[in-house]
This record gives structure tokens, C-alpha cells and sequence, in this order.
């Protein structure tokens, strides 16, 4: 019988406190009568209690804790209203930087058994490309002896679509026949292609991407088996590939890529990417492609002298070291945030709890434990948080929205941002440890004030000075990591300052570039350099035009940037065929020698203009006009100037060596740039040039107009929204940590008024009371800007690779945030302390 | 005062201990043997659910606790309930709801079976 008792007293736990405190003793004994009659029942009843009614009369204590809570900030909504944005901030900033985190980096590829995926680079290291594309006969050679790995690739390319309508300009990805079954992706319609396909003549089959079928077919499933004319030929449209099949082109088509072992070994272009075998580590595989990389090196040594293999997960591949560190770093600031907004709210709650003391007081004296109180907090903050929460993630789903578009163009991935089962069981748990965070402190104050005799007290209590020790750590953590957050951003700010000051090496202003597809078939050879010039020239003659040209390659356009030709003194080189005016146009400086003219004929004598990078590096300081260079095939070239350099790609990359042939002299190319300097607005510049173009050949697509300064905008969009994020979240910080130090200060004074007011009595001056308080404030700051100066010393370390010509340990910086922080903790404290210097002694003593 | 209608219909819990308390102050247990022996054993209320409504209708005021022990040689724990005049208000008006619905079924040919 006592054995039964006692595990019906354990039973009783499950109820709340104070309804185990209130019947807890009749029901044992009523149990053990219960027992004694009819011992079965009576447990099957026990049991059914503790499933059901235990958590019932909880379910009834939180719904009576929450009715509170709302009768409590009805009455006074402002500091609710207050937390509630705090935390809708913090928690919406901190989901939406992890749905970037978890869709971007930690999400696995939407491929089969993504973690076997591999890229496989060409590298040569000796000559300065770490990682590169793969030449076809070198493709072929590794697929025939590899054994580890199962190998497929692709290439770019573009089409011209004729036939309905305007001409169009498609980006196309030419892949093997096993690249798509290699991922694991399905065709949602239709089917891949096969191995056949591969093989000229059989190869005029497509394959369309989702976005491409809906727009262009409407999404029939009779798309199937019609034909399309590309680049004047018909095309059979065999399949469709399923929504999410983009890889990192986007491209609006898929077919089959002829490889021809005849190609020059020199030339990498292909993407190569691999499947381990089942049961090899990507070490075997490295090992057994370094090997066959020696082998050919041996075996080809004209194309292949110095260069290896390297190889890397595909997931590292798609989002690059940078784009994952500056997510992460982010991610560190959001909850920086969120923490510094905890910490207010804290304080918040922390006063709030102060002034209800005497509610305490009553509703102890009315039987209420601590453990009651505690709950009764812990509901409101829980409540609180939960709310901010849902707000919060309102909030990030429609940043989200927003900003997909705008991300997708710089940051890879951006298409898969979802706010899935994950982000939202993420954003719960934020929201718990948050209410958690801030709402223990105003807890933890219940516990350690004396249960008696507050209600007898005159304002002042016990407790007081342990309480606002913890309100002024909660500021000193506010403010140090507000500095840690400034600290952060100035320096990016800085950094991307000097970002925009780097000489590009050629005039971006009032320059509007456009490209134009030119048929291979149409402009074969001479062909292409006589429509260029006429292209050129008759942009030229255009009003509102001031100068125009035409290249292969231009700065800060990514196709036919690659163009690389390989071998003899042009190894390693981007190459671009350009028409005469290019450099005039571009307003790219002659260094020596002359400029191309239109008499430079294929009979005249090949002609190059270098870069002085590659001047540098081909001829040291001395002087390279007259001297000739050989390409591998042996062809010679007369250099006929040195133009300054330019920056390609990134403001951040060193130039790069490149060498201008005049493209009078061959050279055909599918793609032309053409650069305009013009008065005209863009729009206006952009019907010029199609205008023009059309009047030259009707079945010319021009595409991808954009004026260069956008075009170097976009290069560095990355690091501006990482700086304008983190300026943001520094901003907030500051605000939230001044606000921090107001409420503080002014707590003080109130509490201190008693004091102030017999000092004054005792002959103190205004300002020696004004100057106790705002040292009272100042202490606090310092203190915190103490220890966020260790902290931004440690975590800056972070940012190193993303700044660029400033240290992380900035000297200027760390001394200049500390000095702003400490200006706006005293302008904050300022109004407290005139407050404290208006105290009248007498009536505040008579209040007391 | 809120008027007794306002609290129907009533828990069948609440009103069993209505009725248990109609005649008798009684305490706990004795109220679950009464509610058993009353309904031929089919209503057994379990200590939880007895409290638990014991709390609710103490804050309704349908019922109070005795300061005195009508029982003698009783256990001196035992704690004894008495129903107040609303608690009787409530229980008649819900034996009227009741009364009422049970007419309006038999008026329909709603009879219990060999009745």
C-alpha cells in the first residue's frame, strides 16, 4: 500500500505546482480508499489522470498566464509594441540570412548522390591558372583511362533562333550524352540524348529548359518532335528538362556536344565534372588523374608542359570560398543583432519587472510561489518572442520575395531560396531561445528578491543593486557588440571604397556596350572583320554617336572573356580581335608604337597590340614595338604598340596579359561586342543600335545591351550588398545600444533621486551632479568598447579575404568607432543627467 | 451576480457533484462512491477529474469547503465541500434544461427503449 502511494505521489508531479499544492493531499487519500475498494479501477483512473487532466490544468495555467499578459499590455502597449519590433528585426534578419545560408551553402545540390559530384580543372599552377577549363582531346584521354571516376562535360554556346518573328538570341549548353543521367536528372517530358547524338550529323536534336518551353511553347506537350531553326539549321526538340536543371548557365537550351579528338589539345574550354565510382575517395581519384595528367604531359608536351589536374567537390565548385564565408560572416552579424536586441529587451522587461514589484508583492501575499511568478514571466517573454517571431519570419518570407531576382544575378543558388520545414524549424527555435535569452533575466530578479517585505518597503528595494549590476552588464555586452558590428562594417565600407577608386584603365562614362551574334556560317574569315568595320562604322555616323567600335572580348562582359589562345608567346593569354577604333573608343592609353589603321590587311603583315602586363612579361622593361611573336602554329606577329591595362572581370583582380589583333586581319567569332560612346540616353542609344544593325542585315540579333558602368556595378553587387547589410546592422546596433544606455542612465536617476537630492541640499552644483551621472554613463561605454575592441580584434579575422586594400586590424578604424560610439553613449545620457541636475531637493524629499 | 443559465450546459462531471452534494456535505471520496453508487456504477470520477472540477466550481462559487468536520473519527485530512445556494440555482436550471430537451424528444416519439 505505501509502495502504491508512492508512485501515485510521483504521478501527482505531473501537475502544476500550486494545484498539486492545493489537492495534492486529498486526492492520495482519496486514491488510497479508491485503491483499497477497487485496485484496478483506481489505477486505470490514475493513468488516465496523468494523460489527460495533468496536462490539462497546464493547458489552463498558460491560458490564464496569457490572458494576463494581454490584460498587462493593453494597459501599458509601448514596451510590447517596442520589443516586438526589436525582435521582429532580429529574428527576421536572422531567418532570412540562414534561408541564404542553408539554400546557398548548406543545402545539398538538387542531383543525385550530389556529395560523389566532382569538377575536374586542368590547373598550372606555373602559369597562373590554379583551376581551368579542359581541352577535348584531353577530356577524351582522361575518359578513356580513368578508372575512379565516371566523366561528363559541357560547353557554352549560343544559338541564333530564326523562323516566328524577331531573330533571338539563346544561351545553350552543349553536353556529352551521359552528362544528365551522370546527375541523376530526369527529363519532365521527352528524353536526354544519346550517345548517337554525339556524332556530327546526328547532333541537330534540343533539349528545352522548363523556363524556355513555357515561355516560347506555352508549356504544350506538343513542343515534342517540332523543330526549331538555329543558326539556320533545323533542330529537333527531343525533351524537356524538369524546373530546377539550370546548372550555373541558366541556359535556355541543352544539345549534344560533338567532341573532336582533332581539336587543339591547347584550347581549354570544356567544364568537366565526374561521378566517383562506388567505394573510391576523392583522394583515389585525385591520385589516379594526376597520374594520367603526367602521363599526357609527357605524351603532349607542347600543349600539356606544367599542367595537372585538379579536383573539387562540385558543391564548393557552384558556390565559391567567398560567396561561403561572406554568408556565414552575415550570418554572425544577424545574430550579433538579434543579440544586442535580446540584451534591449532584457532591459526592458528587466525595468518593467522593477516597477511591477508591488503586483509581486500582492499577488505573493495572495499565495503565489516564485515558481508561479517565474511562469507567469516566462509565458509573457515566451509569448513575446513567439509573436516577434511570427512577425519576424513574415518579414524575411517577403525580403525574400523581393530580393530573389535581384540576388539570383550575382549570388549562385538564389533560384532554390525557400522558406522550407528547416529555415521555419530554425526560426522556432531562435524564437524559443530568444524568449529564453531575455526573458530569464527579469525571471532570475523574481528568485533573487526577498519575498517579504515589499510592500512595506518606500520605493526602494533590496534588491536594487543586484538588479541594476545586471542591467548595466546587459548594456556593457549591448555596446560591445555593437563595436564589433561597427567595427565590421567600416571596414567593408572602406574596402569597398577603395574598391571603386581602383583605375579601371579605361573611361567607363557615358559607354554603352551591346553585343552581336555573326553566323559562323555567314561571316566566315574576312567576313567577320568587314561586317565589324561596317557595323563600326556606320554607329560611327550616327548623331548623338561620338566614337564606336567593335572587339571579341570587352571588360566586364563575361562572354568571349575566356577566349585564351595557347602555345608559343601567347600561352596563357586572352586574346580579342578588335576593330580599329577600340582603344579611342574605350579611351584606353597608347604606351608605344600606334594604334591598328584600317590598312592593316591579312597581306600587310599580322599585327599585335599588347597589353602592358604582357609587355612586362614577354619583353621586361625594354621595348616591344617591331618584334615579332609566334603563336604554336608558327604564325608570326608584328608588334605594333602597348596599350595600358585594363581590369577585366573583378575590381578586385590584378590585369591580366592580353593581346589585340586587328580584326581586318581574320579571325571569326561568333560573338561581337560592340563599345559606343555616346551623348545619347541609353534607351535612345539602344534603338540606335538596333536600328543601325538592322539596316546592315534584318537577321542580326543585338542583345545584352548595358552601359559599361552598370556592367562594373554588377561585378562588385556581392560586396555591396554584404557592406550595405552589415552598415545596416552596425547602424542598429549603435541605435539599440544608445537606447541601451539611455534607459540605464535614466533608470539611475530615478533610482538615485533620494541622493541627488541631499546633495544638492548639502550645497553640490548642478554640474558636479550632471558630471556624476554622464561619468556614470561613460564608465558603462567604455567598459563595453573595451571589450568589443577585443572581440572585433578576433572576429575582423573573419573578413580578411573580403577586404581589399585595408587591413583587418585597420588602426584609423579601431580608433575612430570607439570615439563614435563614446559621442553618441554621451549625447544619450546627456538628457538623464540634465534631468538629474534639475532635481529640486525639497519637493523631491517630500515625495520620498 | 452572473445568472445560473450563463453556466449551461453544465460539465456532466460538475453536475454529478451537484447532485452528490445535494442532500450531504460530503467530502471527496465519499462524493465518488455517491456518484457511483447513484449512477449503478457507470460514472466513476477519478481523482483528477473530480479536483480538477472540485477547483473550477470553488472559483464559480457552486460550491465552498467546510471549516468544520461534520464526520467524526474520520481522517482529520479530509477535506468537506458544501453546495451554496448558486450552486443549487445552477443545478435546477440545468435539471430545467434538461427537462425541457427530454420533452421536447419524447414530443417526437424520441421514448427510451420499452418504455
Amino acid at each position: 500500500m505505501r509502495f502504491s502511494r508512492s508512485i501515485y505521489r510521483l504521478l501527482l508531479r505531473l501537475y502544476p505546482r500550486d494545484f498539486r499544492e492545493e489537492y495534492g493531499e486529498q486526492m492520495l487519500l482519496d486514491f488510497g480508499d479508491y485503491a483499497k475498494d477497487r485496485p484496478f479501477a483506481a489505477w486505470a483512473a490514475a493513468g488516465r489522470d496523468a494523460l489527460l487532466n495533468a496536462p490539462g490544468e497546464h493547458v489552463r495555467l498558460l491560458a490564464q498566464d496569457l490572458r494576463y499578459a494581454l490584460r498587462t499590455w493593453k494597459r501599458a502597449p509601448a514596451l510590447p509594441a517596442f520589443a516586438l519590433l526589436t525582435l521582429m528585426l532580429g529574428i527576421g534578419a536572422v531567418t532570412a540570412t540562414f534561408s541564404l545560408v542553408r539554400g546557398v551553402i548548406l543545402k545539398p545540390l538538387p542531383y543525385l548522390e550530389p556529395d560523389r559530384l566532382v569538377r575536374i580543372f586542368e590547373s598550372s599552377e606555373k602559369q597562373g591558372y590554379p583551376q581551368f577549363s579542359a581541352s577535348v582531346p584531353n577530356y577524351l584521354s582522361w575518359r578513356e583511362r580513368v578508372r575512379s571516376l565516371e566523366l561528363a562535360a559541357y560547353s557554352g554556346m549560343s544559338f541564333t533562333v530564326t523562323g516566328e518573328g524577331e531573330p533571338e538570341r539563346l544561351e545553350a549548353l552543349a553536353c556529352t550524352s551521359n552528362f544528365a543521367p551522370l546527375l541523376g536528372v530526369r527529363m519532365t517530358l521527352g528524353r536526354w540524348f544519346t550517345e548517337l547524338e554525339e556524332q556530327q550529323g546526328h547532333h541537330r536534336v534540343i533539349v528545352l529548359s522548363d523556363a524556355f518551353w513555357r515561355s516560347r511553347f506555352g508549356a504544350a506537350e506538343s513542343a515534342l518532335g517540332r523543330s526549331l531553326t538555329l543558326n539556320g539549321s533545323p533542330y529537333t526538340i527531343v525533351g524537356v528538362a524538369p524546373p530546377g536543371f539550370r546548372f550555373t548557365a541558366d541556359p535556355s537550351l541543352w544539345t549534344p556536344k560533338i567532341l573532336d579528338p582533332g581539336e587543339n589539345r591547347g584550347n581549354h574550354y570544356i567544364t568537366v565534372i565526374g561521378r566517383l565510382r562506388p567505394g573510391v575517395s576523392i583522394g583515389q581519384a585525385r591520385a589516379e588523374m594526376e597520374a594520367i595528367a603526367f602521363d599526357l604531359e609527357r605524351q603532349f608536351p607542347e600543349s600539356n608542359d606544367t599542367w595537372t589536374t585538379r579536383i573539387s567537390p562540385l558543391d564548393e565548385w557552384m558556390v565559391d570560398r567567398q560567396v561561403r564565408s561572406s554568408l556565414v560572416m552575415l550570418l554572425g552579424a544577424t545574430f550579433l543583432v538579434l543579440l544586442i536586441g535580446c540584451a534591449n529587451v532584457a532591459n526592458l522587461l528587466l525595468a518593467r519587472a522593477a516597477a511591477r514589484e508591488s503586483e509581486f508583492a500582492i499577488r505573493t501575499a495572495l499565495g503565489a510561489g516564485a515558481v508561479r511568478l517565474a511562469r507567469q514571466l516566462l509565458t509573457e517573454n515566451t509569448l513575446l518572442s513567439l509573436a516577434g517571431g511570427l512577425l519576424g519570419v513574415a518579414a524575411s518570407w517577403w525580403i525574400m520575395q523581393a530580393s530573389r531576382r535581384w540576388l539570383g544575378s550575382f549570388l549562385p543558388r538564389a533560384e532554390e531560396l525557400a522558406l522550407d520545414k528547416t529555415v521555419l524549424a530554425f526560426a522556432l527555435g531562435v524564437c524559443l531561445l530568444t524568449g529564453l535569452a531575455f526573458g530569464l533575466a527579469p525571471a532570475w530578479y523574481v528568485f533573487g528578491r526577498p519575498l517579504a517585505g515589499s510592500l512595506q518597503r518606500s520605493g526602494r528595494s533590496l534588491s536594487l543593486a543586484s538588479h541594476s549590476l545586471l542591467r548595466r552588464g546587459l548594456v556593457v555586452a549591448q555596446i560591445s557588440l555593437a563595436v564589433v558590428l561597427l567595427i565590421g562594417a567600416a571596414l567593408l565600407l572602406q574596402s569597398l571604397g577603395r574598391l571603386q577608386q581602383v583605375p579601371l584603365g579605361f573611361d567607363p562614362d557615358n559607354l554603352v556596350t551591346a553585343r552581336v551574334a555573326l553566323p559562323r556560317a555567314k561571316y566566315l574569315g574576312p567576313k567577320f572583320g568587314q561586317a565589324a568595320a561596317a557595323i563600326a562604322e556606320a554607329l560611327r555616323s550616327t548623331p548623338g554617336i561620338l566614337s564606336a567600335s567593335a572587339a571579341t572580348g570587352i571588360p566586364f562582359s563575361p562572354i568571349g572573356d575566356s577566349s585564351m589562345s595557347s602555345g608559343g608567346d601567347f600561352a596563357d593569354t586572352r586574346s580579342r580581335w578588335v576593330e580599329p577604333k577600340y582603344f579611342e573608343t574605350m579611351l584606353i592609353p597608347l604606351i608605344k608604337g600606334r594604334h591598328f589603321s584600317p590598312t592593316d590587311r591579312p597581306e600587310s603583315g599580322l599585327k599585335v597590340i599588347l597589353s602592358e602586363e604582357m609587355s612586362r612579361r614577354l619583353f621586361g622593361e625594354g621595348n616591344p614595338v617591331g618584334r615579332t611573336l609566334r603563336a604554336d602554329a608558327g604564325t608570326q606577329f608584328e608588334v605594333a604598340g602597348v596599350v595600358g591595362d585594363v581590369r577585366l572581370r573583378r575590381l578586385s583582380e590584378p590585369p591580366q596579359r592580353i593581346a589585340y589583333f586587328p580584326a581586318t586581319q581574320g579571325g571569326s567569332w561568333p560573338n561581337l561586342h560592340l563599345v559606343v560612346k555616346t551623348r545619347l540616353s541609353s534607351t535612345e542609344t539602344a534603338d540606335v543600335l538596333r536600328r543601325r544593325i538592322r539596316e546592315i542585315d534584318p537577321h542580326l540579333p543585338v542583345f545584352d545591351i548595358a552601359a559599361m558602368r552598370e556592367r562594373i556595378q554588377d561585378s562588385s553587387r556581392q560586396a555591396q550588398l554584404q557592406t550595405g547589410l552589415l552598415t545596416g546592422f552596425g547602424l542598429v546596433a549603435l541605435t539599440l545600444g544608445a537606447l541601451g544606455v539611455y534607459a540605464v542612465v535614466a533608470f539611475l536617476v530615478r533610482s538615485r533621486t533620494r541622493e541627488i537630492a541631499v546633495r544638492q541640499a548639502l550645497g553640490a552644483p548642478p554640474r558636479r551632479v550632471m558630471a556624476m551621472i554622464l561619468g556614470e554613463g561613460l564608465r558603462l561605454t567604455l567598459f563595453g568598447i573595451g571589450l568589443g575592441l577585443a572581440g572585433a580584434f578576433v572576429t575582423t579575422r573573419v573578413l580578411a579575404d573580403q577586404l581589399f586594400g585595408i587591413h583587418p586590424l585597420d588602426t584609423a578604424t579601431f580608433g575612430a568607432v570607439p570615439l563614435v560610439l563614446a559621442v553618441v553613449a554621451l549625447v544619450a545620457c546627456y538628457v538623464p543627467a540634465r534631468r538629474a541636475a534639475a532635481i529640486d531637493p525639497m519637493s523631491a524629499l517630500r515625495t520620498e | 451576480m452572473k445568472p445560473p443559465e450563463s453556466f449551461l450546459p453544465l460539465q456532466p462531471a460538475v453536475f454529478h457533484i451537484l447532485i452528490a452534494l445535494a442532500d450531504s456535505d460530503r467530502h471527496g471520496y465519499a462524493i465518488m462512491q455517491e456518484v457511483a453508487s447513484r449512477t449503478g456504477g457507470k460514472v466513476r470520477l477519478s481523482p483528477g477529474t473530480l479536483y480538477g472540477s472540485i477547483r473550477r466550481m470553488l472559483e464559480d462559487g457552486f460550491i465552498r469547503e467546510l471549516d468544520h468536520r461534520p464526520a467524526k473519527g474520520d481522517d482529520e485530512r479530509r477535506r468537506y465541500y458544501r453546495i451554496t445556494p448558486i450552486g443549487r440555482k445552477v443545478a435546477a436550471a440545468e435539471v430545467a434544461r434538461m427537462s425541457e430537451l427530454v420533452a421536447q424528444a419524447q414530443a417526437l416519439g424520441l421514448r427510451p427503449q420499452g418504455a
